[in-house]
């Protein structure tokens, strides 16, 4: 930079100091942006004062300003040069057509279902929570029983791919450095709301379940990462995570409770690492995997929030009625996260051998004069299920292929507008993609935009979209949206299975 | 990265064709020693891999993975010329096309530019069903020596890299998300920059479009005598196999 910057706010540049104050290492650097922005009023940093904070930071501006124009949760808005603004001005800088539809998916309200209080750490450890820390301590024999035990109850990850838990662990035992553990909180999935609802309800499960997976694998430090907008969550646990270190059950581990840079890729282990590194909100290629070289070059150990809190059947957890989130701990319930056209939408536990129609039961029946159009299960890569399907056996539709996914149930009706509804999918995917590799970035903008018009739908392009983004993107949001893509007809014809 | 370790040698193979490779060789690093030539946008000799144009995707494993990050395997057999993969090529091709505003006649870079010599050498010979999503992007002339044009830019990342890894100057970066990701200067303007035309990130080599102008030697090289007026592109690997 050869001009000087412009002068920084007087209140901006206090609020960044503020923020540099509890550590000026770069890998806080979206920690201080968010700092900055609360301290700001919700309002995100200015463009001086990011020049600012580069200079503090000795980082290039151009380096602080990529980091935060790729996390929304900053609030950064970059000032667009005059050229774009005549473009921009039509309808954002390309020619989007607005959405067709207010959304379908519509999540939940932060905090809605604290309707029953966490429990709290008294209550945790009355039931025998933490006990298996103390027995790890005192039994040099136990870490090694309880990777045995993981490894046979066929433990997998809840994130979507089902990755063994016990196979992720050896790669980092067996990979250099010491390893870090990470609770992936960041739920971003497309009307999905399971994590938020076991965050809510049992912070100390996830805790502990976090500082058991250290202690087996020898990490000496836990990142919490919690969506951003999760503020009732993020309350729950800076109490929680005082409260275990207060009891002295943490002692060999750091407990670093990070929010989210507020994009679903952010959720994505190499992008939500990035993130805890300070850099910019962008995957990486993998090999290296996470789990053999991860956050500063350390195997990192990342699971979502419902592994974590399964896990504890390893160690001899037992559901208890008086807590409904208990139910996890039997293998054959699942959280299903239900919004549209029914009269309670919100996470709802049932048995994953009954069918989908009985989730109706639970979220109060259909709304008020609808008629079941079907249900599509697994978010905003989801499969359409029929409504004749939806009164299958669930086991059936998984055998033939269905996956369930993070659990998100979509409820539409028969009158709602099928193509409405895959435009929103096909949307989510064009908003959320990162803009590192060019199937995912250009495809899943043409997806959408050919999905908008009203014309009969080019199958033959959505066809090479779809081949295109599902094979060649680098990460899993371009590839599921491309093999979300390929589902299309059934949104217009003939339902598939 | 190439390998350190060269005593571990084993072989793969590209198409059939038998590949000698070291612990810690990328496919694309292994098939360039052998003159296999995989198609590529994003990668370039000196810079550190960044796998996002996705040109060099290639068939490994049963899976698809691009060739410049993904380390090669002893004993794997990979796709790579198969009328599958180059299609989707092209496609990915055409779809940078569509993303920026390309007007070749018009353009210093034509005969010299990759886009266009991988356009040709992927037979993508006419226009295509792909909507135009036609960007509207600022021409910075504010430097002396240099000028940007990022109508034409692909995102590569090769000026970014070259000037931050080789420079030691981050000229350029990104910002942005999806659709709306682009190449930015590390101030108001390019003049406003550190940015000097012997700068490595600025030379003819880096960027593989017609974005990066330097003034007054534009068109020295008449149409008819560029680079790829000479071959296809990646006829100089392939040779080193005849
Ligand atoms: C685009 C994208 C978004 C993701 N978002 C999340 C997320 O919000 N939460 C999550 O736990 N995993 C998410 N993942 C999966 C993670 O990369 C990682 O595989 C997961 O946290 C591993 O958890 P598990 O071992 O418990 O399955 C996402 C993956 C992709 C490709
Ligand atoms: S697939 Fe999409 S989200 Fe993933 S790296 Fe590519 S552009 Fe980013
Ligand atoms: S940059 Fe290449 S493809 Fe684009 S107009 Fe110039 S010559 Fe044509
Ligand atoms: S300006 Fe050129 S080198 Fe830089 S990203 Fe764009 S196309 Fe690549
Ligand atoms: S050359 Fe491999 S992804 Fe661009």
């Amino acid at each position: 930079m050869r001009n000087p910057p412009e002068l920084v706010d007087e209140r901006e540049r206090r609020a960044i100091q503020d923020a540099l104050a509890s550590g000026r290492q770069r890998d806080r650097l979206l920690e201080i942006l968010l700092d900055v922005r609360d301290a700001k009023g919700g309002i995100g940093i200015s463009k001086s004062g990011l020049m600012f904070l580069a200079e503090q930071l000795r980082l290039y501006p151009a380096e602080v300003y990529e980091v935060a124009t790729t996390y929304p949760s900053t609030k950064f808005v970059s000032p667009t040069p005059a050229v774009e603004k005549a473009a921009t001005d039509l309808d954002s800088e390309w020619r989007v057509a607005p959405a067709k539809s207010a959304s379908f998916f519509g999540g939940l309200v932060d905090g809605s279902n604290g309707s029953t209080p966490p429990r709290s750490l008294a209550d945790y450890r009355e039931s025998g929570g933490y006990e298996i820390l103390h027995i790890l301590k005192s039994d040099p024999t136990a870490a090694d029983d309880l990777m045995q035990k993981v490894a046979a109850l066929n433990l997998k990850g809840r994130a979507g791919a089902g990755f063994p838990v016990a196979r992720k662990w050896k790669q980092a035992k067996r990979s250099a450095g010491t390893p870090v553990v990470v609770v992936n909180g960041n739920e971003g999935e497309l009307g999905v709301f399971k994590d938020r609802f076991i965050l809510e309800n049992e912070p100390h499960a996830i805790i502990e379940a976090a500082l058991v997976v250290a202690h087996v694998t020898g990490a000496d430090h836990v990142f919490i990462y919690l969506q951003d907008e999760y503020k009732f969550a993020q309350s729950i646990f800076a109490k929680a995570v005082a409260e275990t270190m207060q009891a002295g059950l943490a002692e060999t581990v750091t407990l670093d409770l990070r929010r989210s840079g507020g994009a679903y890729i952010c959720g994505e282990e190499t992008t939500l690492i990035a993130s805890l590194e300070g850099r910019a909100g962008r995957p990486t290629e993998r090999p290296p995997y996470p789990s053999e070289m991860g956050y500063k070059g350390r195997p990192t150990i990342v699971h979502n929030v419902e592994t974590f809190f399964r896990l504890r059947r390893a160690w001899g957890a037992q559901s208890d009625v008086e807590i409904p989130v208990s139910r996890l701990l039997d293998p054959n319930t699942s959280l299903f996260s239900v919004t549209g056209r029914v009269r309670n939408p919100g996470p709802k536990l049932m048995s994953n051998l009954l069918r989908l129609v009985d989730l109706l039961d639970l979220a109060g029946g259909l709304s008020r004069g609808v008629e079941l159009g079907g249900m599509v299960v697994g978010g905003s890569c989801g499969t359409l299920i029929s409504a004749v399907d939806c009164e299958r056996p669930l086991p059936d539709l998984v055998q033939n292929g269905l996956t369930l996914g993070t659990g998100g149930v979509f409820v539409f009706s028969s009158k709602d507008d099928r193509r409405a509804i895959a435009f929103e999918m096909a949307a989510f995917a064009a908003r959320e993609s990162c803009g590192k590799c060019g199937p995912c970035r250009i495809g899943s903008k043409k997806a959408m935009e050919t999905l908008v018009s009203n014309g009969p739908l080019d199958t033959v392009l959505i066809d090479e979209l779809s081949t295109v983004m599902a094979e060649a993107s680098l990460c899993g949001l371009g590839r599921n949206a491309g093999r979300f893509l390929k589902t299309l007809p059934s949104y217009f014809g003939d339902p598939q299975p | 990265m190439s390998g350190t370790k060269r005593e571990t040698g084993f072989t793969f193979t590209i198409d059939g064709v038998e590949v000698k490779a070291y612990a810690g060789m990328t496919i694309m690093e292994a098939a360039d020693e052998a003159g296999v030539y995989i198609p590529r946008l994003c990668d370039h000799e000196g810079l550190r891999h960044q796998g996002s144009c996705r040109v060099c995707t290639v068939k490994a494993g049963g899976r698809s993975v691009s060739a410049c990050t993904q380390p090669a395997a002893p004993g794997q057999a990979v796709e790579n010329e198969t009328a599958r993969l180059n299609k989707m090529r092209r496609d990915l091709v055409e779809m940078l096309f569509h993303e920026g505003n390309h007007l070749c006649p018009i353009c210093e870079a034509s005969g010299n530019c990759e886009l266009q010599a991988m356009a040709y050498r992927l037979d993508m010979t006419e226009a295509t069903r792909f909507p135009y999503l036609e960007p509207c992007r600022a021409l910075d002339a504010s430097h002396p020596d240099i000028a940007l044009d990022t109508n034409r830019c692909i995102s590569c990342g090769r000026c970014i890299r070259a000037s931050q890894d080789v420079d030691g100057k981050g000229i350029f970066g990104y910002v942005g998300r999806g659709i709306h990701r682009r190449v930015a200067v590390n101030g108001e303007n390019l003049a406003d920059t550190d940015a000097e035309v012997s700068d490595h990130a600025i030379s003819k080599e880096v960027c593989p479009v017609g974005c990066i102008i330097r003034k007054r030697v534009g068109f020295v090289t008449p149409i008819g005598e560029r680079e790829f007026d000479k071959g296809l592109i990646g006829h100089e690997i392939e040779e080193k196999r005849k």
